[in-house]
């Protein structure tokens, strides 16, 4: 089963290849032959690799230890639908998850290209399978994961406790499909420079891929978080370690990207602009991928140091320095179609937005290599963590929040300043009087005030918003209120699923601000019967089990909640010991409220019975979690397929067709 | 409050807090784990420092004193962001001056496209002369005083056509974006 997944590896890196350059020759040549057979080599690569996939994923169930890959990552006592984990738990396995999803995505945007594209595609599809073909050659080259033992071992060394959390089942596919798929905008923006295209055909491919692309980012990293909070058992989601950091910085470049787009689309303007952003884009998610891999800087992810590293680094500068050289032999080409009207408009909204997500992404960038300039500048080691970025992203995100509150209600090209005045007032009173009765309540953290002020402006901008457009609908067309604001949402996909994405995010913002300002934290050695007052609750610790199990010890302590004398839950948090990995993973008990999360985890399992316990009290976490969902449906509603409109045309003789410029219902 | 921490060497006589405790957990590192705070790591030795830190703070040590402590003895990358003072400052001014001259330049950025002329843009189309009128009683109604309107009439901007004033609220008339 292995040697069918080698050379089925084998296969796919010669195909792939031949794709890159015959797309880019046929085209040379004038031959849609050579493209037609360079596109098919793509499909058949596709099949290859999942032939390749297939057979990794049948070796683990076989348990098949002579594959080094499977040895190391799963044991007889496994439980088969781990073998999802298992396939991408390490180096060689990962680097065939991410070529396998490469190919499925540049498949697909070769298949559902449309037709104003088909003149680039040629090109669009050799980026695409050039950077296929890298990842390709550098599993079967340097991390095969068919590599074999030179003896088959009676049992493998087990898959790493972390991972066998539900959170390690979507995150890590999430997060590797979302930096690996900003693949896809990136070759339709080179695609259209090579081609020598002047215009913005290619923004309706980069606009789709680039959402799908930010969406699995956004729920990898807020999967991440969650797995860590629940995991980790120190109560907090979010590390600014140099992996998360590494995965963080392209999205946010994505978020800067997604949005000017729009501008490109609805305009005709950025069109530089945008082409250098998904450059950068690229960039980071290949700085990303290769931060996973090089080990340069010490994190609680990294897959360990390896040569690989240097490898990822040559095709990282490559993958920068040969795109931006594209982009400026093709310079001329991009200029906007129209100008900047006024400071004071939504294109101008749109710019300070990418200036604050990229001065984000930047800091965190600074933060990430400074102990590596620190190390060889001054020959002094300095460490850069959370309150680094506390201090210094904290207010940009703030002030990029106040952005998404006033953005939406900025008009193109000019505000007219009554208008604009009119359609403030209510928010920002909202937004005030929330500051006003929290600052009379006794809350006096500023940041805190802020954040809370700050949300409900934008949540009071966002339900006038839909407010008005129901209303009008209702006035104009006579439906409903709830029909009226169905057919709202539906005529409007982009834009109210942007507004969706936008509330997500202030329940994001939610959460960081409830957790960051007002949280508890109690550590306690407790014995059975031992209780400890926290907030308003009282948490009793009752005892704990001790079951001996294949691979692990596992202490499962019970621990009842009371609040007022009235017992509220009984909640069992747990802790197990791995003696082969010499490490402990824990599952907090968490009791999950919108109001606040109560969060109970076992630092330490005593021999005379008495738990380590670290008790928190999280005010708004939920918010978080709830978010995520609440992004998924914006993203849908954003992405769903909504008919074009019927662009004008170009000569200035023929009559302008009734049906443009209106929107389809 | 006074509270046990696990593994304590000795119990502290006096009274501190330990929100401040925490606080400072936060701001020292791990010195054997991978970027974790001793306030964050689950090992011997973050337990033994949480315990000095409570302990340096019953003794009525202020925060400076203790962080210093730990500098003293495992150096400076003890501490989890860099010190605000002599070449470490850089780290923090960096950022600070990246993001000004940002905003500078997005600002002279816009100016400048501003300062411009308007250019007609290529892609001209004539208005359908049955939506003329419309757009007249438009135009009247929300009594703007712009300068390009006075050319529509004329075959000018498509932009225009969905979009005459840039204000008008209600997405069922402007806002047609997708």
């Amino acid at each position: 089963m292995g040697d069918l997944g080698a050379i089925s590896l084998w296969i796919a890196l010669a195909l792939t290849a031949y794709s890159a350059i015959g797309s880019v020759a046929g085209k040379l040549r004038g031959s849609p032959a050579l493209i037609e057979s360079a596109q098919s080599a793509m499909y058949a690569a596709l099949v290859a690799i999942l032939l390749s996939t297939i057979s990794l994923v049948v070796s683990f169930i076989n348990r098949d230890f002579e594959i080094a890959y499977v040895a190391r990552h799963s044991d007889l006592a496994m439980e088969d639908r781990f073998t999802w984990v298992a396939f991408y738990a390490g180096n060689e396995g990962s680097l065939l998850f991410i070529a396998t999803v490469l190919a499925m995505m540049a498949s697909v945007a070769v298949w559902r290209a449309p037709e104003k594209v088909r003149d680039a595609l040629p090109y669009t599809t050799s980026v695409m399978m050039l950077v296929l073909t890298f990842f390709l050659a550098v599993t079967a080259v340097m991390a095969n994961p068919f590599e074999k033992l030179p003896f088959v071992p009676a049992d493998g060394e087990g898959i790493n406790p972390l991972l066998t959390h539900f959170g390690m089942f979507v995150h890590p596919p999430a997060l590797m499909s979302g930096l690996i798929g900003i693949t896809i905008p990136f070759s339709f923006a080179i695609g259209s420079l090579l081609a020598r295209k002047t215009g913005d055909e290619w923004v309706d491919s980069g606009r789709s891929w680039g959402i799908l692309t930010w969406a699995l980012l956004a729920g990898g990293l807020l999967l991440g978080s969650w797995w860590a909070y629940t995991i980790l058992g120190w109560g907090g989601y979010w590390f600014w370690d140099p992996v998360e950091n590494a995965a963080f910085m392209p999205w946010l470049a994505l978020t800067a990207f997604i949005h000017s787009i729009m501008v490109q689309k609805r305009r005709g303007m950025f069109r530089m602009w945008n082409v250098a952003l998904i450059n950068v884009a690229f960039g980071l998610a290949l700085y990303g991928m290769f931060m996973n891999r090089g080990g340069s800087i010490p994190s609680v992810h990294s897959f360990g140091a390896s040569s690989l590293g240097w490898v990822f680094l040559t095709f990282l500068c490559i993958g920068v320095i040969v795109p931006f050289v594209i982009f400026f032999w093709r310079y001329s080409l991009l200029k906007s179609a129209q100008n900047l009207d006024s400071m004071l408009s939504r294109e101008a909204a749109f710019l300070v937005n990418n200036l604050l997500l990229l001065a984000i992404a930047f800091v965190t960038l600074w933060g990430t290599v400074y102990p590596l300039i620190s190390r060889l500048a001054n020959d002094e080691e300095i460490t850069v963590a959370r309150p680094f970025y506390d201090q210094v992203n904290g207010p940009l995100m703030l002030g990029l929040i106040f952005l998404m509150g006033v953005g939406p209600l900025l008009p193109w090209r000019r505000a007219n300043l009554t208008s604009l005045r009119r359609a403030l007032v209510a928010p920002v009173t909202v937004g005030l009087f929330t500051v006003l009765i929290l600052a009379i309540l006794g809350l006096r953290k500023d940041y805190a005030l802020i954040g809370f002020g700050l949300s409900s402006f934008i949540f009071a901008g966002i339900l006038m918003e839909w407010y008005r457009g129901t209303r009008s609908r209702n006035r104009s067309a006579g439906e409903n209120y709830v029909s009226a604001f169905a057919h709202l949402i539906w005529a409007n996909r982009p834009r109210y699923g942007g507004y969706i994405v936008h509330l997500s995010v202030i329940m994001v913002t939610l959460g960081i601000v409830g957790t960051s300002f007002f949280n508890t934290q109690q550590d306690v050695v407790l014995s059975p019967g031992e209780k400890i007052a926290i907030e308003d609750y009282e948490v009793v610790y009752v005892g704990t089990v001790e079951t001996p199990k294949g691979n692990r010890v596992e202490f499962e302590s019970t621990v009842e909640v009371y609040r007022d004398g009235k017992l509220l839950d009984t909640v069992f948090p747990s802790r197990a010991f791995y003696p082969s990995f010499n490490m402990a993973s824990t599952r907090a008990a968490i009791r999950s409220t919108p109001v606040e999360d109560l969060y109970v985890v076992p630092s330490e399992n005593l021999p005379d019975g008495s738990v380590g316990f670290r008790i928190l009290v999280n005010p708004l976490m939920w918010w978080m979690w709830v978010a995520g969902p609440v992004m998924l449906l914006g993203t849908v509603v954003a992405l769903w397929p909504q008919p074009s409109l019927v662009p004008a045309p170009t000569t200035s003789s023929a009559t302008v067709p009734a049906s443009a410029g209106t929107s389809a219902t | 409050m006074i509270l046990t921490v696990p593994s304590a060497a000795a119990q502290s006589e006096g009274e501190f807090s330990e929100k401040e405790a925490q606080t400072i957990d936060r701001m020292i590192m791990c010195p054997v784990c991978p970027a974790e705070t001793i306030d964050q790591a689950q090992v011997e030795i973050s337990f033994q420092m949480r315990a000095l830190v409570r302990k340096m703070l019953a003794e009525g040590k202020s925060r400076q004193e203790i962080l210093d402590f730990f500098v003293a003895r495992y150096g400076a990358d003890i501490l989890a962001s860099p010190p605000k003072s002599g070449v470490n400052l850089l780290a923090w001014l960096l950022p600070l001056v990246g993001v000004a001259g940002g905003l500078a330049g997005v600002y002279f950025i816009i100016r400048s496209m501003t300062g411009r002329d308007q250019r007609p843009v290529s892609v001209g189309s004539q208005i359908d002369p049955h939506l003329a009128p419309y757009l007249g009683m438009v135009d009247r109604q929300l009594a703007l005083n712009r300068p390009s309107l006075t050319t529509h009439a004329s075959g000018g901007q498509s932009g225009n056509v969905d979009d005459p004033a840039g204000t008008v609220k209600g997405p069922d008339l402007a806002e047609t974006d997708g």
